[in-house]
């Protein structure tokens, strides 16, 4: 059915009910960015095949852009285009679904829906769905819009976003489509993308008015900030290729929250909670790698430890520590990254392909990724008891308890030089406080020395020589 | 390092274009990434990054630091060399500059021959064109001043910075006037306490009377026009710190024309009304030929002060400098102790471009610290000891003296104004206090602990006490006064408070010994010409000055004419006590001249507590002094507490 005839067929249904409307109720309505006031409007019974779902609804917007950027065209007039849209919605929350369906089939439809002139469903498009299942003939309860989306597009975002992303309601969405809403209501309002360095305050200020107030996001900078959030998804996107398809970012909200307070803090290199004199540049390896970590889904209360609170507490705090940091990460991840198979983009279902391509990615990196933060992590733990010696030499003398000696391994060269390291680290240690503890050391190792190896006896003997002459110094030094 | 890329700015479309090994750079994703943030694009197998005016060499450092750190070597054409001129030439001398000048610095001459013959041509310029002898260090700082082009001078007050100064302002004055480092004129921005001094100092320095041009509120705005725009200005100007906002443009338009030498004397001194990242003095900066801070205070709140000093130094090299942001510097000021390992790795960055002359590197004569205790009379006491038992439970109960505790730090002032003169007792605070001290304890007019003054009793005493009764301490001054002046030598005197200064004027008057104020209410002028003759030993108009070191403090010498200084009471502030000890104990005096400091102290009063506890503070202060980077802000000026403690401990012991 054509947009003219479901006007057409519409209207007569309001015109033959006009005095006497199946109910009235008050929506939040007024043309164009004005203020929205309280208009009481009569409700109609309208027969589903009269209706249009809204593909752009903010329940499934991340769904059905996601398909649409994989050269996907829905056209939701048609049977596909329509059980496509039924499907996502079904989908975007099957549990809610099931109940509410449950409670329709013996209920009937409990809440007045909206929409406008030609059909297009604006509040309801879940209901529509569940009422379509159960009898596609029946009729669903709507406040019907004096205007079609084409006449009055700001008017209609407005009210939808009011009406179904007011306050609380956002909590029921999947989480990517409330920072989706906020892009696209400032482009819609403000004609272009947002930019920082060009804020048009008006636009925040109504966004905040239509949306009010997610999560810890408050007021006007709130809005800010997801719109900063989602500049950050989309930029991840197109770091993996993956523009527009936001389906990638699902189960990644609080991680990509998490580091755009840390690009917000960082970039500028006027931060106090980073290592000394960083760079804008290391700002970006600093992105660079917690994306590579985000695209494993990596569990945000260990991200945090890349560059969360006082700089004593994270490895962006400390030169020492970002640059092994960095380092490790890049000479493990640059070989995975470029051995990587290439996208197809023609794929048939591109978004369980590139889920497919994330799990690679994640089985082959996980270990590396892990073992960075735990090293590094340690290394901080480290320096923060730095005033503890007695625990940490406690703790270093476990590790070295805790090595196999008769592990292959053990032998090895760089295993030797490690413990060859240890040893001399002690000896200046204790060399540095207490030289009688030293010679007791000493003589503790001469007596423990095997004389039956294989070495050279004459090589031997030369250390044997040494070791007189200098404690024959020694003595003299000490007036003995 | 094979890869290769060359810069180059094209100046009508804004944007840098690097050719070379571009394919290189594309095929690098941290590279790639970072420039996305600059807004890359590729052309013609060019990478182009756009700017704007003000982003130019910002982006350009940037891109340098890009290509460094991926391990690209990079030249500038020869086009963008001229058009980044003042940003490629400190690039270009920086490196060189940097090395000679921490060389000099340590005073490294025998390992570095050619540095020697450097400083001979240096020494003859100076010898031939100074009349004052300048001492060994002072040769030195003027040498690496001289020669760093930009630097900074943290000598302790009392060291002869202006000297310094004009040494290496002569040198360069010297240079051929085709070269790229000749001056031939010098701008001062400082107090205005500072003025005179600057003038004064280029004579003795000279020889000569200097032509200056002094800008500050009460010159006639055309005379500093004309003076800005005259194509023969004047050889000095002298600007003060609030002026300086006033006339930037002017400023910067002088030094477009003329090859000036800019100081910033005092520069702690300098609240930048636009905060840190201020353009109004890096501005002045850039068109500067020579540029040279002052202060022996380099850190007044903490090491991100030295932020701004930098930036003003090398405007384009100071992050380079400094390797910690300004929030780096202000986390360490509130985490770090001096010996904390990135204090010490700051101060290494930083050092080539700074000496700093301690106090002990002075070599000043020795000094003589004498402690005069005097009674009390018997009003006095009674009145003190009245004001004492109603003060002792409350601070029993309480003891904080911050900031915060207004009505403590209240009671203090009555106290040892009760010690002092009690005929302060009959005013409020506020009228009792310099104009400049009252400004920065303004919380107590309100709460001024007035008890007493509705107890009739006792504010009948006070009353009569100027009657009655002349202070001991007043007396003891004047036994003192008079000793000096019949040998034929000069005193000055310090009080706290506006009002003993006055009354001890008139006393001594009447006993007929001349004086002069040098308190917040006396006029830049007159001020000039007291310090002026009261430094020459010949003149013998008046033989002693009573000051308030709230104002007299930096910039005032009064060396060459007075050996004498007489404390009637002190407070617990330990930087004005040593500004004003500086005051005549400074660089100039002969080997053997002995500098006398008598303190009255009131016996049994807060007087022994404040002099016993400041003299822990100062000891305290002067460990500090000794760093490189003296951060004062570890001692806090503003807490009285430890006062009250102490004050509470002697009294118990006392009663």
């Amino acid at each position: 059915m054509n947009k003219e005839t479901r006007i057409q067929k519409i209207q007569e249904i309001i015109d033959k009910h006009k005095n006497n409307p199946y109910g009235i109720k008050e929506i939040p309505w007024e043309e164009g960015d004005g203020p929205q006031k309280l208009v009481s409007m009569p409700v109609y019974k309208i027969p589903l095949k009269y209706l249009v779902y809204n593909k752009y609804n903010g329940r499934i917007l991340s769904r059905t852009k996601s398909l649409e950027s994989q050269k996907h065209c829905i056209d939701v007039e048609s049977k596909e285009g329509k059980a496509l849209i039924e499907k996502l919605l079904w989908d975007s929350k099957p549990e809610r679904n099931k109940k509410t369906l449950k409670s329709i089939k013996r209920l009937g439809q409990e809440k007045v829906g909206i929409i406008t002139k030609d059909g297009i469903i604006i509040d309801g498009n879940r209901r529509v769905m569940l009422l379509n299942k159960i009898d596609n003939s029946s009729l669903f309860k709507a406040v019907v819009l004096p205007v079609t989306v084409d006449e009055d597009p700001i008017g209609i975002e407005k009210l939808e976003t009011s009406y179904q992303m007011g306050e609380d309601k956002k909590l029921d969405y999947n989480p990517i489509e409330v920072y989706l809403k906020t892009q696209n209501l400032y482009k819609t309002l403000n004609g272009s993308e947002y930019d920082e360095n060009n804020e048009n305050e008006d636009t925040i200020e109504k966004i905040y008015n239509w949306m009010g107030d997610y999560k810890s996001d408050e007021e006007k900078k709130g809005v800010i900030f997801r719109l900063q959030v989602m500049q950050v998804m989309d930029d991840y996107l197109d770091y993996l290729g993956y523009n527009g398809i936001y389906t990638q970012l699902d189960g990644r909200e609080e991680q990509f929250r998490e580091l755009t307070r840390w690009l917000n803090l960082f970039y500028g290199e006027g931060s106090g909670k980073a290592f000394d004199g960083y760079k804008d540049s290391d700002v970006d390896d600093l992105k660079i790698i917690t994306y590579d970590y985000i695209r494993t889904k990596y569990k945000n209360e260990e991200l945090r430890k890349i560059a969360r609170g006082q700089k004593e507490n994270h490895f962006f705090g400390n030169n020492q520590s970002w640059k092994s940091f960095c380092d490790f990460h890049f000479e493990h991840v640059k070989d995975i990254k470029n051995e990587e198979e290439k996208i197809d983009y023609d794929s048939e279902n591109l978004a369980e392909h590139l889920n497919g391509r994330d799990t690679k990615y994640t089985r082959k990196v996980k270990d590396f990724l892990n073992e960075n933060v735990e090293n590094n992590y340690q290394q901080i733990r480290n320096a923060q008891a730095k005033n503890q010696p007695e625990k940490l030499a406690k703790e270093a003398f476990q590790k070295l308890v805790a090595i196999d000696q008769k592990h292959k391994a053990f032998t090895e060269n760089q295993a030797q030089k490690q413990i060859e390291m240890i040893n001399q680290l002690t000896t200046d240690m204790l060399n540095d406080k207490s030289p009688k503890r030293l010679l007791s050391q000493v003589i503790y190792l001469l007596e423990s020395v095997k004389l039956d190896s294989s070495e050279s006896k004459e090589e031997l003997l030369k250390k044997v020589a040494q070791i007189n002459k200098i404690s024959f110094e020694m003595k003299k030094k000490l007036g003995g | 390092m094979n890869n290769s890329i060359t810069i180059h700015a094209d100046n009508k479309k804004f944007c840098f274009v690097l050719a070379g090994s571009v394919v290189n750079v594309l095929e690098n994703r941290r590279f790639i990434f970072s420039l996305k943030r600059l807004n890359f694009f590729v052309e013609d197998k060019k990478i182009i990054i756009p700017y704007e005016e003000k982003t130019q060499i910002r982006i350009l450092k940037e891109l340098q630091e890009l290509l460094a750190k991926f391990d690209f070597s990079e030249q500038l054409t020869e086009e963008t060399k001229k058009d980044v001129a003042s940003f490629y030439q400190e690039q270009q001398t920086f490196q060189e500059f940097s090395e000679k000048a921490r060389k000099i610095r340590n005073d490294g001459f025998k390992e570095n021959p050619e540095l020697v013959e450097d400083f001979d041509n240096f020494q003859q310029v100076i010898k031939k064109e100074l009349v004052r002898t300048l001492y060994p260090l002072q040769l030195l700082s003027a040498y690496h001043l001289a020669f760093a082009q930009h630097a900074c001078n943290f000598a302790v007050p009392g060291a002869g910075k202006t000297a310094i100064v004009y040494g290496a302002y002569t040198y360069l004055k010297s240079l051929p006037e085709n070269y790229s480092r000749h001056i031939d004129k010098i701008l001062v921005i400082g107090p205005i306490s500072s003025f005179a001094p600057w003038e004064d100092e280029y004579e003795k320095c000279f020889g000569r009377k200097v032509e200056s041009q002094r800008v500050f509120r009460e010159i006639d705005k055309n005379i500093i026009l004309q003076h800005f725009y005259s194509s023969n200005p004047k050889e000095l100007t002298i600007i003060s710190h609030a002026g300086s906002f006033g006339w930037e443009k002017e400023i910067i338009d002088f030094l477009k024309k003329n090859k000036t030498m800019v100081v910033i004397d005092e520069a702690h001194r300098i609240k930048n009304p636009e905060g840190r990242s201020g353009t109004s003095s890096i501005e002045i900066a850039k068109k500067a030929k020579s540029r040279v801070i002052l202060t022996g205070t380099p850190v007044p709140n903490g090491y991100e002060d030295l932020y701004n000093l930098y930036q003003f130094i090398y405007p384009y090299k100071f992050k380079d400098i400094l390797q910690f942001h300004y929030g780096n510097l202000a986390d360490m000021t509130k985490t770090c102790d001096f010996d904390d390992e990135r204090v010490k790795r700051f101060t290494k960055n930083i050092s080539p471009y700074f000496i700093r002359i301690k106090k002990k590197d002075l070599d000043l004569p020795p000094v003589k610290d004498e402690i005069i205790s005097v009674e009390m009379d018997e009003y006095q006491r009674e009145i003190y000891d009245f004001i004492e038992t109603k003060y002792i439970s409350s601070f029993q109960q309480n003891s904080s003296a911050t900031i915060k505790d207004v009505l403590n730090k209240a009671k203090l002032i009555r106290l040892r104004q009760a010690a002092t003169n009690p005929v302060l007792l009959k005013k409020p605070i506020q009228e009792t206090l310099n104009k400049e001290d009252y400004n920065s304890r303004k919380d107590l007019s309100g709460q001024v602990p007035e008890e007493f003054q509705d107890d009739s009793e006792i504010l009948s005493k006070i009353y009569d006490y100027a009657k009655i009764a002349i202070p001991q301490k007043f007396k003891t001054i004047k036994e003192i006064a008079e000793k000096i002046i019949t040998e034929k030598e000069k005193v000055i005197v310090w009080t706290i408070f506006v009002q003993n200064a006055k009354g001890l004027q008139r006393y001594l008057f009447e006993n007929g010994i001349k004086s002069k104020l040098l308190i917040g209410e006396v006029e830049q002028s007159e001020r000039e010409v007291i310090i002026k003759k009261f430094n020459n030993p010949e003149n013998q108009d008046f033989q002693v000055v009573i000051a308030n070191p709230f104002s007299v403090s930096e910039s005032i010498s009064l060396h060459e004419g007075c050996h004498n200084a007489i404390y009637m009471e002190r407070d617990y502030n330990c930087s004005n006590f040593l500004q004003s000890k500086d005051r005549i104990h400074r660089v100039g005096l002969s080997k053997n001249q002995e500098t006398n400091y008598y303190y009255i102290l009131s016996k049994d009063s807060i007087d022994e507590v404040i002099h016993e506890r400041l003299n822990d503070k100062v000891e305290r202060m002067e460990k500090i002094i000794d760093e490189d980077i003296p951060l004062f802000a570890r001692i806090n000026d503003t807490d009285e507490t430890d006062i009250i403690k102490s004050f509470l401990e002697s009294y118990a012991k006392r009663t």
